[in-house]
Order: C-alpha cells, then sequence, then structure tokens
C-alpha cells in the first residue's frame, strides 16, 4: 500500500480545483458539515479504486460515478473531472503518481507504468474500505449477524470463500433433491415387481424360486443365479414367447389393480398431507409478503445473471457495463434474500415430498389405463387418461415453482387439488377393467407362464435400470455431501482462526480506549452464513453491541474493529486509511485514547481523518497524531470550498500583530486558549467549579489549571525528596520556580482582582502589549508540553482515577512519581 | 464470451482453498484426481455452479461408465 504525498482535485463533486499537501503524513481536515471534507474523501476514493461508494453502493439509488462525480457544472463533461495522487510505495521505495478521469475511469494513468506500479494500483482497487465513513462503520457493528458475515467476509476479502460454500450447498442441494427422485422412483418399480412376485419386499432368491418354477413349466432349465442382465424367457425363441404370451400376465394385472384400490381407499397417506400443508403454508407466506415473493420471483433470476457476468459487456447487446460493480449489485440484492432462500429450500422439500406421492399414482394410472387397452374388447382409456392429464398438470405446476418462483399462485391451486381422490368416472373405468381383468379365462400353465416371465422382464429391467440410477445419485449425493463438508470444515477452520484472531485484536483495541471498562472482551462466532459479534457489559455478560452500549461506545467498538480486520487483512500492508468523520461521536473523555491507539498501534499507518469538530483536530495535534491539516470554511457552487491553511497558532497570532491588528491576535489567543485549557483541565483533573451547562470560559478554567499544575509540582518534588531522589527534587524545585515566574507574566492570577488585565480586556492592549501577553502564555505552554519533539504532548495523571501516581506524557519524557506512600 | 480465468486470490482464500483439498485427500471417499480437479476449478477464482462441480467430481467419460 502507499502513503499519500499530494492530492490534486479538479471539477470533482463540490470541488472546482484542490491541491493538498499530506508530506505522506497523518492529516487532519476539518470543517462544518457542508463545506467540502467529503468531496476529498470521495476523490481520494476515486483516484485509487475508479468507485465512489456513495454513488455506488446500496442506497445510493439512481446515481452514478460517471453521472454525478463531475461538479454539477460539468455534469456532461466528465473528462474535466479528474484527480491526481501522487504518493510514496513503502514496498517499492519509490514515488508513483495516478491520475484518473471520470471519463474512463477504468484506465487511471499510472507514472511509472511499469507492471509493478500497475500492480499496486490493482492491489489498492481491491481494498475500498481503506476509506470508511461513520455510517460504514456502522455496519460492523448494527448490522444483522447474517449481513454481518457478508460485510465482514468483504473486508477480509473473504467473499469468494462464501460464494463457493454457497456453490457447494447447492451443488449438494441438487444431489439430495436427484437422489430423492431417483429412490421415489425406485420403490415404485421395486413395489411394481414385489406385487408381481407376491413379496413385501424384494428378495434375489424368491425371485429365482419364482422364475425357475414357471421356466420349470416351459421345460427351461433353472436359472443358478440372478444378475442384471439375466434373461427370464432365456430358451425360449422369441416368436414363441410372442406368439403365445397373453396380452396380461392376469395374476399380476389382479395384484397390480387390488393395490392402487387399497391406496385409493387410505387416502392422502399423512406424510404426504404434512408435506403438501407445510408446502401450502410456505407459499402462503410467499404470496402474503409482496417482498418476500419479489426476492423469490427473483432470486433465480439473479443467480443466472450472475453466473452471466464474465465479461466486461451484455452478453446480448455488447454494450459495455462494468463487471465487478453489476456483480457486487447483484450480489447485495441475493444478501437480503437470505431468508426468503430458507423458505425455498424448506419449500422445494416438502414440494419434492408431494411429487414423489402424486408420481406414484400416476404409474399405478399409467399401468391400469395399459391393461384398459390390451383387454379384449379394449375398455375406453380416456376418463383415466384424462385425470393422468390433471395429475401430471399439478407435477408441471409444482416444477415450474421451482423453477420460476414468480408462479406462486399456480403452486398453490396445484396443491389445493386433492390429488388422492380418483374422479368418479375414472374410478368407474378401473372397476371396470378390474373386473374385465377378473373375468378373463385363466391361462394355460403354459401361457401364464410365459406372461408371468414376460411381466417379470419387464419389471426386472425397469428395476434394474431405476435401481442404478437411485445407486448413481446416491454416491452422488454422498459425493457431494463430502465435498461441501470437507468445504465447510476447511472454510470454518481457516475463518475462525482468524476470528479469534481478530476479535482479541479488537479487544484490546477497545481496551486501550476504555480503560474504565474492566475486564471487557468482545467475541466472533461464525455460524455458517452468519457472523455474531458480542461485546462484555460492565461485567454483566455479553450482548450485542448495541444492547446496552451508548452511541459513542458504538463508534468506538466499529472503528476498534475495522482496525483488527484491515490490520489482519493487510498486516504490515495497512499503511493508508481514511477515516471519514468516524469519531464524531466519541466522548472528549476518550477521544486522547483514541488519538493514542492511533498513533501508538498503527505508528506506520497514514491517517487522513475529517472531522466537523474543530477542538477534536485541535486534540488530534496536541496528541501528536497530526502535524498538519486542512480547515474548509464554508462552500458556494461556483468556487467549490473555502480553505484556509492549519498554520502555527504563534505565527497567526504574529502575523496579526504585524498588521497591528490586536483584536484578531487577541482572539485567535482566547479561543486557543480555551480549547487548551479544556485539554488541561482534562489531563490534570483541575477542580474546577461545576457547570451543568458544561459552558466554561477561559476565566472558569485557567487558574484551577495553573493552580493544579503548580499543585502538582509540588507534590511531585515532595515526593522526590520522600523517596531521597535529591536530583529530581532540585530538577523539580527548578521547574516549580520556572512555572510561578511564567504564571506571574500572564497575569492569569490577577484576572480576578484586576479588570484591566483580564482577558477580556486583551483587545484593547497595544500590539506591544499584547506581544508580551502571547509571548508569557507561549513560554507557560512550552515550559508544560514535552521537550521532545516527536512527542510535544502536554503531561496527563495517572491513574485517571483515584489517587495521582503518576504525571507523564506519551512517550515518557516527563515522568514525576507523586507516590509518597508504598 | 471469454471465460475470467486465473483471478488473483487473497492469501486468506489459498489458506481455505489448501485445507480444504489436505481434507479432500485424507477423505476415503474422494477421489484424489476428482480432489485435484475440484482445487484446479476453485483456484481460477471464479465461484462455478453445480455442472461444473459435477464435471470436475467426475467427467462425462466416467458417467458413461456408471
Amino acid at each position: 500500500m502507499i502513503r499519500i504525498k499530494t492530492i490534486h482535485i479538479e471539477e470533482f463533486r463540490g470541488i472546482r480545483e484542490l491541491d493538498l499537501d499530506l508530506a505522506s503524513e497523518n492529516f487532519g481536515i476539518c470543517g462544518p458539515n457542508g463545506t467540502g471534507k467529503s468531496g476529498v474523501v470521495d476523490a481520494i476514493e476515486f483516484c485509487l479504486t475508479g468507485n465512489v461508494t456513495r454513488l455506488s453502493g446500496s442506497g445510493a439509488g439512481e446515481l452514478t460515478v460517471k453521472g454525478h462525480a463531475p461538479h454539477v457544472d460539468h455534469r456532461n463533461d466528465p473528462e474535466k473531472a479528474k484527480v491526481t495522487i501522487t504518493a510514496h510505495v513503502a514496498s517499492l521505495g519509490k514515488d508513483i503518481s495516478i491520475t484518473r478521469s471520470v471519463k474512463d475511469s477504468r484506465n487511471p494513468v499510472i507514472d511509472p507504468s511499469a507492471p509493478a506500479y500497475k500492480a499496486v494500483v490493482a492491489e489498492l482497487q481491491t481494498h475500498p474500505e481503506f476509506a470508511l465513513s461513520r455510517r460504514e462503520i456502522a455496519k460492523y457493528i448494527m448490522t444483522p449477524p447474517s449481513r454481518r458475515s457478508t460485510d465482514v467476509q468483504n473486508l477480509l476479502r473473504l467473499d469468494y470463500v462464501d460464494g463457493l460454500r454457497k456453490a457447494f450447498v447447492s451443488h449438494n442441494n441438487k444431489w439430495k433433491s436427484e437422489s430423492k427422485s431417483a429412490k421415489a422412483a425406485l420403490d415404485a418399480s421395486t413395489s411394481q415387481l414385489n406385487r408381481l412376485l407376491v413379496l413385501t419386499s424384494y428378495d434375489g432368491a424368491a425371485l429365482l424360486t419364482q422364475a425357475n418354477k414357471y421356466r420349470g413349466v416351459l421345460g427351461l432349465p433353472a436359472l443358478t443365479n440372478v444378475t442384471k442382465d439375466t434373461k427370464f424367457k432365456e430358451g425360449l425363441t422369441e416368436q414363441e414367447a410372442t406368439a403365445k404370451a397373453a396380452p396380461i400376465a392376469k395374476e399380476a394385472a389382479v395384484a397390480d389393480l387390488y393395490a392402487m384400490v387399497q391406496t385409493v381407499q387410505v387416502g392422502e397417506p399423512a406424510d404426504d398431507k404434512k408435506h403438501r400443508e407445510d408446502a401450502l403454508g410456505g407459499l402462503g407466506k410467499l404470496k402474503d409478503d409482496e417482498k418476500a415473493l419479489a426476492l423469490a420471483r427473483s432470486h433465480g433470476f439473479i443467480t443466472t445473471g450472475l453466473d452471466l457476468i464474465s465479461d466486461d459487456a451484455c452478453p446480448l447487446c455488447d454494450r459495455p457495463w462494468d463487471a465487478d460493480e453489476l456483480r457486487n449489485h447483484l450480489k447485495q440484492k441475493l444478501l437480503s434474500a437470505g431468508e426468503t432462500a430458507q423458505l425455498l429450500k424448506t419449500l422445494g422439500e416438502d414440494i419434492d415430498g408431494v411429487l414423489a406421492a402424486i408420481l406414484r399414482r400416476l404409474t399405478e394410472l399409467e399401468k391400469t389405463a395399459g391393461y384398459a387397452g390390451k383387454l379384449d374388447p379394449p375398455i375406453a382409456r380416456q376418463v383415466i387418461d384424462s385425470h393422468i392429464s390433471v395429475l401430471n398438470g399439478i407435477v408441471a405446476d409444482l416444477n415450474a415453482f421451482k423453477e420460476d418462483h414468480a408462479l406462486v399462485d399456480k403452486a398453490i391451486d396445484a396443491l389445493e387439488t386433492e390429488w388422492w381422490i380418483i374422479p368418479e368416472d375414472a374410478q368407474k373405468t378401473v372397476d371396470e377393467i378390474h373386473k374385465a381383468i377378473a373375468a378373463l379365462p385363466e391361462p394355460t400353465d403354459r401361457d401364464a407362464a410365459i406372461s408371468f416371465l414376460t411381466e417379470l422382464q419387464v419389471r426386472y429391467d425397469d428395476y434394474i435400470e431405476k435401481s442404478a440410477t437411485a445407486e448413481c445419485a446416491e454416491a452422488r449425493r454422498l459425493l457431494a455431501l463430502k465435498v461441501h463438508d470437507n468445504y465447510d470444515k476447511a472454510s470454518n477452520d481457516v475463518l475462525e482462526g482468524i476470528y479469534d484472531d481478530v476479535a482479541k485484536e479488537f479487544t484490546d483495541f477497545y481496551k486501550a480506549i476504555n480503560a474504565d471498562e474492566g475486564k471487557f472482551s468482545g467475541e466472533l462466532k461464525a455460524e455458517p452464513a452468519k457472523l455474531s459479534f458480542n461485546v462484555d457489559f460492565y461485567g454483566r455478560g455479553t450482548f450485542p453491541p448495541g444492547a446496552y452500549h451508548s452511541e459513542g461506545h458504538q463508534d468506538g467498538m466499529g472503528l476498534c474493529l475495522y482496525l483488527a480486520l484491515m490490520h489482519h487483512t493487510l498486516g504490515e500492508g495497512f499503511t493508508f486509511a481514511v477515516l471519514d468523520d468516524v469519531l464524531m461521536s466519541v466522548d472528549s473523555g476518550h477521544r486522547r485514547e483514541v488519538c493514542r491507539l492511533l498513533k501508538s498501534k498503527f505508528p506506520n499507518t497514514q491517517f487522513i481523518l475529517t472531522t466537523h469538530d474543530r477542538v477534536w483536530l485541535q486534540y488530534m495535534k496536541t496528541e501528536g497524531l497530526i502535524k498538519k491539516g486542512q480547515l474548509f470554511g464554508g462552500w458556494n457552487v461556483d468556487r467549490g470550498p473555502r480553505i484556509w491553511d492549519d498554520t502555527d497558532v504563534w505565527a497567526e497570532i504574529g502575523s496579526a500583530l504585524d498588521k497591528d491588528d490586536v483584536p484578531r491576535a487577541a482572539a485567535v489567543l482566547r479561543r486557543y486558549l480555551e480549547y487548551l485549557t479544556t485539554v488541561l483541565a482534562d489531563n490534570l483533573r483541575a477542580k474546577v467549579e461545576y457547570r451543568g451547562d458544561a459552558n466554561y470560559d477561559l476565566g472558569d478554567l485557567l487558574p484551577p489549571v495553573l493552580n493544579r499544575w503548580l499543585d502538582r509540582l509540588k507534590k511531585g518534588t515532595a515526593a522526590a525528596k520522600h523517596w531521597g531522589h535529591d536530583a529530581d527534587k532540585i530538577a523539580l524545585e527548578a521547574k516549580l520556580e520556572e512555572a510561578e515566574t511564567l504564571i506571574g507574566k500572564t497575569s492569569a492570577e490577577q484576572w480576578a482582582i484586576n479588570p484591566s488585565v483580564h482577558f477580556n480586556e486583551w483587545e484593547n492592549f497595544t500590539a506591544t502589549e499584547f506581544k508580551e501577553v502571547s509571548d508569557a502564555f507561549k513560554a507557560l505552554l512550552d515550559h508544560m508540553r514535552c521537550s521532545n519533539e516527536k512527542c510535544g504532548g502536554y503531561p496527563y495523571l495517572t491513574p485517571r482515577k483515584g489517587s495521582s501516581e503518576q504525571l507523564r506524557c506519551s512517550c515518557g519524557t516527563i515522568s514525576i512519581n507523586l507516590k509518597t506512600g508504598v | 464470451m471469454a471465460e475470467q480465468d486465473d483471478v488473483p486470490l487473497s492469501a486468506t482464500v489459498k489458506k481455505v482453498l489448501d485445507e480444504f483439498l489436505a481434507n479432500l485427500k485424507s477423505d476415503d471417499a474422494v477421489d484424489d484426481v476428482a480432489a485435484d480437479r475440484i482445487d484446479a476449478l476453485l483456484r481460477k477464482g471464479r465461484v462455478p455452479n453445480a455442472a461444473e462441480i459435477d464435471e470436475a467430481l467426475s467427467p462425462p467419460e466416467e458417467e458413461e461408465s456408471l
């Protein structure tokens, strides 16, 4: 990954032209809402990935990058909208320049253009998550587990892992259904064979015995065994066999018809009834829920569509499309269909159950109708055929629903048909056939033997074929199951390892910014197609983050989870992140810790942070998280954002005084001190008179801060004396003396008793008088802050509650022991 | 349409596929050759459909012999 050096933006979003110099360092962008901060974030994302999430992600509606990324005045000239970023590529030890125009967003100009540099940009394009808004961060925290699973997997680039899981689930389901159908067909075939043999279950030895009994009648030698290729009439010439075979094997036919009468009398079997009623219930749910129905209708279509996207143009009309964008769009649609997919799966199983029952009945009816035509005289079979057509119609409608879920009404009608009842006219014909067959003359033993062996051959061959099909389908089912289970185990093992590592790191990060939460822990638990995220709540148990934690804490959790995920995904490659107003609701008590977390745990990551809160920006600077920033103050459509540099406050005061602009210099100093005294009051736990509205001015804060500072130095001196640390004692005494002198020069002690030196009067001072004041405060603040340039922070007391034990800065250069007891 | 083969896979995805292949090969119910075929299919970086998985597990010539 990269570290950004400069950004040049032209006619992009609300920006006309803007240059930012980040110098590969962390960078803050601050300004009220609507001043163009997010335009910079969009520009960075666009230049590095070719995309703008807020113009293409879920919720973007009709917005598009091509149509709406250019400045509104250039909406028809996308070539004018472009962004150039220069950056340092640590892995190559070189700089790179990337220029991307909205017109040709898929083909950035990369300089140098060597493959290694193009690979860097390609890598960036696969990680759009380097830019994150506060709204996006919420998705890691507040979304349902099924959605979180997808979001997190997308962040970790694991969408392919989930895609494969779904493919194996689908493959497994396909063979489950095929095997079930093949088994049903085999059951029907076995049932017919058993009826012929008068067996309750298939028995090869009994079959051989019966076959040999009839072969004996025909004077044929006994068969020694039965194989799949056995010819039961072997030894009989074809002419003899066909000439003498009765068209109907009476005994078998009577058994078939008797069996059918029995099943008709039973009515709808209990298992089949349950399948049918459950299926009707599921279809009813689909029909009542328009959204679910719409998802069901489009589910198959979208899945098919996804399979077809493999090029950058429509396969039908060759109109160009962005394959990745389209694929993601369709996947988003499928995601929301998760529950519907489960409903459809259950529905499919129930419908399969009903279909198996109807297919059994169809086999019986077709057999019966077949006898009708073989009788002499033949019996008209039309009414039976008509009923067969009705049942075939039901089968067709149910299968059609399985293929196209839009056909819910037809499926409901099909299931409401009482398939198990044979219509009166058809039943009459069945009875007529039954009677006619029963009335057939008893054949001679030889004819009966030929008829039996002929029918046996037909039914046995069918049984062998159905057995082979069922065996093959079952083997495929088992193999598909094995493959699916092996994949599930492999992916779960790997993902669980990842989630455990991420959860541990998340916990460490969150504890670093919320020391007040004690034994906090977070856990990510992966289950098929969902990822649960629970966090401890003050030792009362673990709950989803939104259950009890405040919005500010949830924001903190979102940030910590994001950082842990990015760290795990990119490791040392996590060199760059844009956090767009992500820290907005972090309360002041935790801002310093957030700054320290980013600074200490991610020293090699360049953060670009936007905020609309000036105090937050100052916090970032005070804590040394950022060195440079850009202030945005106002925007209009013609000129874009109005910006000014966030220069050093003392230089700004000096500049104002050079122009004899004392009121401005006074305002800047006052504003700066107001901000800084809030930091120091918090750091030093100053004893400030409480105000319910938290509206403290400089006069409320500065005197208690300075008193506290003197008090802590005295306490440190006493502690050094107590422990016999003479050198420390001497140094602290000198520091205390210096503090008293510098505080005296600021006249802050006299504010209450001498109105002429009060900060409210500063603007009435002469430039010379005010320069003395500002110099005094600068010297005092320099005296308080860490002298290490890399740190430069203001000291703070630890711990944050209870007796102060130490006054220290982040780098440890200031480290004053305050404890006098053991 | 051109096949979108050989899409770069992330390290984590490769780890999952390595583990999957090892699981398949240690499973007596899955033929090693079929395991290699399915592994090659998945490493193309495109989610296969059911027919492609079938073909990898049992190529057509094997189906005919069933």
